[in-house]
């Protein structure tokens, strides 16, 4: 994992990069081959407008040219394609891991590319937000979700929810109260698959801490860590996290101190804090589990 | 039940190896016509009124771009059924697999496609030895480490072998892998899987090298695979005699997925975790409070006697 200035240092990288994303909103579709094609035809009408005659072989010669360019066209389009599904998988990737400046550099790459698809544009906007929440940066998130939910019919349901999910949690961040809770609301009115039903309830937690309902939380932390464990691997340890913060407020110290226990388990406290900075105070009051490296 | 009945199988591949090998000629013979005709039309040899150069480029193309349509119509299909696999409904997605399989398609890699969507539904119904047929048959084409298939059909290879308790056959499978550039997810498959099989073969030194950069990619991997790569990795440590390393990774496993749960779904995880639970249990120091020791089926405790204890 990078270090916490490396991520702040790459906040006005991420800056930009939503910037430039969210402004070049609709792209015009890959226009190489049209470009070739309205070459070739101008090329014929002013050969037909000089009335030259094309022998056979001619034609021959054309048609085989033709069908060369529009091959390397093809080809080249497809190595774009590819290029960017492997650049966002990447993003993905290291996005998940926290590693700022990875994710934005793969993101940069993806994004900035004249012939990147429409469907991975918008699931890079997804990633984009995510590591700007990441990065703290919950503003440059929030742009980054909505201009990808514009989209959302580019967006299968597993990205769809993961923006919907990403723009509750920034918007909390922004102190848009009113609209995160709407967002939450929906998202947990929906029928959901279990793994991102537990998300949500990450969120639910964050927005529990936000809204001094620490109570609620407290009162279903058994069952949330439960649930955390089951369907969110290692982001669990951010519930664990939240749900100790929730308990230190209602003081309950020493269950705190052992979902603290958990959570510094799984992920290093550093990166806990970086991700959810309300879990700093925990981090200063209690300690965390030694790791043997 | 099989997920194609094994002697329709043997037709199906044999069937779709013959047109592979037909569409590389037919993609060659295309290219040859398309070459041949750019260089006798400056000959001006004539077909009737039309010059024989044009007729053969003309001929060859329309050819080459119905049987492209067509071909990129059965790509559409295979998307169809991997949607459906996605959706956990793998029984609607075989009648399009075998289809891929049985018509004729320009583009071989829909077939090798096609080939692996079935040999994973295979694995699923833990059919092991169609899963390896299925999986041997990708491997068989360059193609396929081409279009970055070839991982994923050596690792079903291996898994298959594995169940059927072949380690040496599966080691040769993984071998394949060797200085091939992986792409992080493809890292994340392998994990899990080389990890079993450096401990079905007692390589438990190279199962822990580079221990902190796999506990890190584990935590990629969703709650059940990352609980067993920890427990997988927690008795590596321990025949290791990294104690102290492996009782943190059994922590860890116990906060990523219940054990119990791992245990029962898994009685080759519950192997590995029941001599775990007792050495920490010996020691007196429970992994976890929210850890109950194994509530193994008969099946599981089955598994757990043939396994080595500490």
């Amino acid at each position: 994992m990078r270090s916490t200035q490396e991520v702040h240092s790459h906040g006005h990288v991420l800056r930009a990069l939503v910037q430039r994303a969210v402004a070049s909103d609709r792209r015009p579709p890959s226009t190489l081959v049209l470009q070739i094609g309205a070459g070739l035809l101008l090329v014929f009408v002013a050969l037909a407008s000089l009335g030259v005659s094309i022998p056979g072989w001619g034609w021959t010669l054309i048609l085989s040219a033709m069908a060369s360019i529009f091959g390397v066209a093809l080809a080249y389009s497809s190595w774009q394609k590819r290029r960017a599904f492997h650049n966002i998988e990447q993003a993905h990737q290291w996005c998940r891991l926290m590693d700022v400046p990875a994710t934005s550099e793969n993101l940069e790459r993806c994004l900035s590319s004249r012939n990147c698809p429409e469907p991975v544009r918008v699931i890079g906007l997804v990633e984009l937000g995510h590591i700007c929440l990441s990065a703290g940066q919950s503003l440059d998130a929030e742009k980054a979700f909505e201009a990808a939910l514009k989209h959302s019919h580019r967006l299968g349901p597993d990205w769809l929810w993961r923006a919907e999910v990403g723009l509750a949690e920034a918007k909390l961040r922004c102190e848009q109260l009113t609209d995160a809770n709407t967002t939450i609301k929906r998202l947990s009115q929906r029928e959901l698959p279990a793994c991102w039903r537990s998300r949500v309830h990450l969120v639910t937690c964050l927005q529990g801490l936000h809204m001094g309902r620490a109570q609620d939380v407290v009162a279903r932390s058994n069952e949330l860590w439960h649930e955390f464990r089951q369907h969110l691997g290692v982001e669990a340890g951010y519930g664990y996290g939240l749900l100790a913060v929730a308990l230190d407020r209602c003081g309950q110290a020493a269950k705190a101190l052992k979902f603290w226990s958990d959570a510094t388990l799984l992920i290093r406290p550093e990166r806990l804090v970086q991700r959810y900075p309300e879990l700093r105070p925990l981090a200063l009051k209690y300690g965390a589990s030694e790791w043997p490296w | 039940m099989a997920v194609v009945a094994h002697k329709r199988m043997g037709r199906l591949l044999r069937k779709s190896r013959l047109q592979m090998h037909v569409a590389v000629w037919l993609q060659l013979t295309f290219v040859v016509a398309i070459l041949l005709a750019g260089i006798i039309s400056p000959v001006g040899i004539q077909l009737g009124t039309m010059d024989l150069g044009l007729f053969v480029m003309v001929v060859a193309g329309i050819s080459w771009f119905t049987l492209l349509a067509r071909s990129l119509k059965q790509g559409q299909l295979m998307q169809q059924a991997a949607r459906l696999i996605s959706q956990n409904r793998p029984s609607q997605a075989v009648p399009f697999l075998v289809h891929t399989l049985e018509s004729f398609s320009l583009l071989r890699q829909n077939k090798l496609l096609a080939l692996l969507h079935l040999a994973k539904i295979a694995r699923d119904q833990e059919d092991h030895v169609t899963t390896g047929t299925l999986a041997g048959e990708v491997l068989r084409h360059d193609l396929a480490r081409r279009k970055g298939l070839s991982v994923r059909a050596c690792l079903l290879l291996a898994d298959s072998l594995m169940e059927q308790g072949d380690a040496d056959e599966a080691g040769e499978a993984l071998s394949h892998l060797h200085g091939q550039r992986l792409r992080v997810a493809e890292r994340l498959a392998v994990l899990p899987v080389l990890l079993r099989w450096q401990m079905l073969s007692g390589k438990y030194a190279p199962a822990v090298a580079c221990l902190e950069e796999k506990v890190q990619l584990a935590a990629l991997l969703e709650a059940r695979q990352a609980c067993l790569v920890h427990v997988l990795l927690a008795t590596a440590a321990k025949y290791q005699h990294m104690y102290e390393i492996s009782r943190f990774l059994l922590r860890r496993a116990a906060l990523h997925y219940d054990l119990n749960m791992l245990a029962q779904e898994n009685p080759s995880a519950a192997s590995y975790l029941v001599p775990l639970q007792i050495a920490e249990e010996i020691a007196g120091r429970k992994p976890h409070g929210h850890m109950a020791c194994v509530d193994a089926s008969p099946d599981v405790q089955q598994a757990v006697q043939a396994a080595d204890p500490f």
